[in-house]
């Protein structure tokens, strides 16, 4: 396997085979596990934006980094701060945490399932406590991002290599035609982050231990002039932006996923509690 | 009285069905105890054994129902369990070779005090409880194990057994029992493991066996070697062998002459002395068992089902305690390893296809650092008249057996919740906590 160095967006390339590096620590798990292919390594660290400066996040930026910058807001600080461990923290970036994948098991375990390009999700029939209570009648996956809840409530919006998005567009629930959960083009590069300044906001979390679990639910809530923004990790496919508190009444739960409804209830209520 | 279980045992496709029985049988004094265990083939991986196995699932239920029996009894749980205590094995009314619990329960009492102190911390959605439990076990170890002492003209020691140290410091105690025999400093003993080519037979490093199989050898070889120094000194030095021992790397005589080892082994030149020690049966007749009490202090969220264990007082009754630092550290890992199976680790199966899914450190989850709670570690370091010539048993089990149900029963007390299955995952800790609001608003009395 090549491993190269671009100094430039230009050099990045990308094509076939080749594979965006930054902290690695979702990447080299995938690639030791046969779940991504490739055969050329390339170490984006010396091209994308990496540090905070005002609402600007470089995508490079460590998760370590934010949890501990009071210019950031509150609910992105405590998202990192919940996610991972320190040592995972000090290496993953913002923006490689935004596209990690599922922790299904039968995804990673290689079922021929929904996701991967088959007909069924075995979740659905089969263990799936860690599953999703929303958008999950094609696949219950559930995304495990912390940062990407508290971003989606934060009404992120993202600068990638080629265009500008609000973080919501980012992604999307796998369809028939198309199995992915995000609507980067191949080789497109996430460059930084727009984080709006709320007037208050908070991040809660439940997982199955204290520390380095992804969540069973996580609730961010952001408050702005015009109201309160709701986002949800742990319960779809993809992060899950709640229009309102009722909103998690049109939860579609699978048997083993019932008590998340109820997990993320006083979650919710709490959130807004503290956001005022 | 009587107590009735019925323990049915996933043994998967081939497999080992563990004593989930043993607890009822042989914990409390009932003269009717009737149980009824057996093995379920099931499409899994085999059954196999894991640190007390049987005891530690087995303890979980009976130690639940007896605090749920204590509730119905408008009775404390400690007095319930000391008023049932067992003066001698139930099954075939052997007498034990050593028994403290009830000692156990009485330094127990001060960490249950705590409870109304602790149940006043409740805040908010947090409510605050201390449960406890007991533990039997076996732990005795036995024949045959043997060890050599090998003494150079240099005075220091080599201890040599095929027995293995599996990472509970076994070597240190080991060569702890040595030195203390031979009267020399620690750093003059060494210690040569796990070769049955080289060194003499040994006992497996299993079953809370390891100390107490193989302490009594080296103690023996130890005595076997000091045996044969004694009697060159008395040739030497023209004394009574009686009135010579070995104390701090000296020969010492009654009358205050004193030399060093190295003094007395020099007079080998290029010889060595070399002490061998077998480790006799249990005593004939008595049954050989281990004993505790270990209790929780637990916080639970009751609208979110977040458990935290807070505290865990753990009093043990496993005979002479050979390292006591070695020893506090084989508790705490038995408590952390117990606050895993009852509060986040779960082996999950497809049903399916059979495979396992948790696969890996992120899906099945090991308690971190984060979750270790405050231990508190009390043995009570009774050597055990009857055992051997140590009088240690084994600690490697007993720590692990009751953590489940304390915790479990902690949660009750807090709560009102009656937890029925393991782990304590947020979705059975929800379960528990609607069930009991349903049951308050029909106006059924709670279990506490």
């Amino acid at each position: 396997m090549e491993l190269r160095q671009p100094s430039s967006l230009e050099e990045v390339g990308g094509g076939n085979g080749s594979l965006l590096l930054a902290g690695g620590t979702e990447l080299v798990p995938l690639l030791r596990d046969g779940l991504v292919q490739g055969d050329t390594l390339v170490d984006i660290r010396g091209v994308v934006p990496r540090g905070i400066q005002g609402t600007t996040i470089g995508a490079g930026t460590m998760l370590a980094e934010l949890e501990v910058d009071p210019e950031v807001p509150d609910a992105l600080r405590e998202a990192c701060r919940l996610a991972a461990s320190p040592q995972l923290r000090s290496m993953g970036t913002i923006g490689g945490n935004l596209l990690q994948a599922t922790r299904c098991w039968y995804w990673r375990l290689q079922y021929p399932c929904f996701l991967h390009g088959g007909d069924v999700c075995h979740a659905r029939q089969g263990v799936h406590r860690e599953h999703a209570i929303f958008g999950n009648e094609r696949c219950a996956s559930a995304h495990p991002s912390d940062p990407a809840a508290a971003l989606l409530a934060l009404g992120t919006r993202l600068r990638t290599d080629r265009r500008e998005l609000a973080l919501g567009e980012l992604y999307r629930l796998p369809t028939e035609d198309d199995r992915s959960t995000t609507t980067l083009e191949p080789g497109e590069l996430i460059l930084e982050l727009e984080v709006s300044r709320p007037e208050a906001s908070t991040y809660l979390k439940a997982m199955d231990r204290a520390r380095w679990a992804f969540p069973l639910v996580g609730v961010a809530a952001a408050r702005f002039a015009d109201g309160v923004r709701l986002a949800l990790a742990g319960v779809a496919p993809i992060p899950w932006a709640l229009d309102s508190p009722a909103a998690l009444e049109a939860a579609t739960p699978l048997p083993g996923t019932a008590y998340k409804v109820e997990l993320a209830r006083p979650l919710i209520r709490r959130a807004l509690e503290a956001v005022g | 009285m009587a107590l009735e279980g019925e323990f049915v045992n996933a043994v998967g496709w081939r497999g080992w069905s563990g004593p989930t029985y043993g607890p009822m049988e042989m914990l409390y004094a009932c003269e009717n105890v009737r149980t009824l265990t057996y093995g379920a083939k099931l499409n899994l991986p085999p059954n196999a054994a894991f640190r007390a196995p049987g005891f530690v699932e087995g303890t979980f239920g009976l130690e639940c129902l007896l605090d749920e029996l204590a509730a119905r009894l408008e009775l404390d749980p400690l007095e319930l369990r000391a008023r049932n205590h067992a003066d001698a094995d139930l099954v075939d009314g052997r007498p034990y070779s050593s028994k403290n619990l009830l000692e156990c329960y009485r330094r127990a009492e001060p960490h249950w005090a705590r409870r109304g102190e602790v149940r006043a911390r409740s805040q908010g959605p947090w409510r605050h409880g201390v449960g406890l439990a007991s533990q039997i076990w076996y732990g005795g170890g036995g024949p045959p194990s043997y060890a050599w002492v090998r003494i150079g003209s240099d005075g220091r020691a080599m201890v040599i057994t095929a027995m293995q140290d599996i990472g509970t410091g076994s070597r240190t105690a080991m060569a702890q029992i040595a030195a203390e025999e031979l009267g020399l400093p620690l750093d003059r003993v060494r210690v040569s493991l796990g070769d049955s080519a080289r060194g003499p037979y040994a006992s497996i490093s299993a079953g809370s066996s390891t100390t107490p199989s193989m302490g009594p050898a080296v103690r023996a070889a130890a005595a076997d070697a000091a045996r044969q120094i004694v009697e060159i000194a008395a040739q030497r030095y023209h004394l009574e062998e009686r009135v010579l021992s070995l104390r701090d790397g000296q020969v010492v005589s009654a009358d205050g002459g004193s030399w060093p080892l190295e003094e007395v082994t020099g007079l080998l030149d290029d010889g060595q002395i070399l002490g061998k020690g077998a480790r006799g049966p249990n005593p004939t007749g008595m049954q050989v068992l281990t004993f505790g009490i270990q209790v929780a202090d637990v916080a639970v969220d009751i609208e979110t089902g977040e458990v935290r264990v807070e505290r865990i007082a753990a009093i043990h009754d496993v005979g002479r305690v050979i390292n006591p630092l070695g020893a506090q550290s084989q508790v705490e890992g038995g408590i952390i390893q117990g606050i895993g199976h009852t509060l986040s680790e779960e082996r999950l199966v497809d049903p399916a296809s059979g495979r396992v899914l948790t696969q890996t450190l992120d899906a099945y989850k090991l308690p971190t650092i984060a979750d270790v709670p405050e231990i508190v570690v009390d043995l009570l370091d009774i050597p055990d008249e009857h055992l051997t010539n140590l009088g240690s048993k084994g600690l490697g089990e007993p720590p692990i057996v009751p953590t489940a149900a304390a915790i479990v029963n902690a949660i009750r007390d807090a709560t009102g919740a009656d937890v029925r299955s393991l782990p304590v995952s947020r979705e059975e800790m929800l379960r528990a906590l609607a069930e009991a609001r349903e049951r308050e608003k029909r106006g059924a009395p709670a279990a506490v």
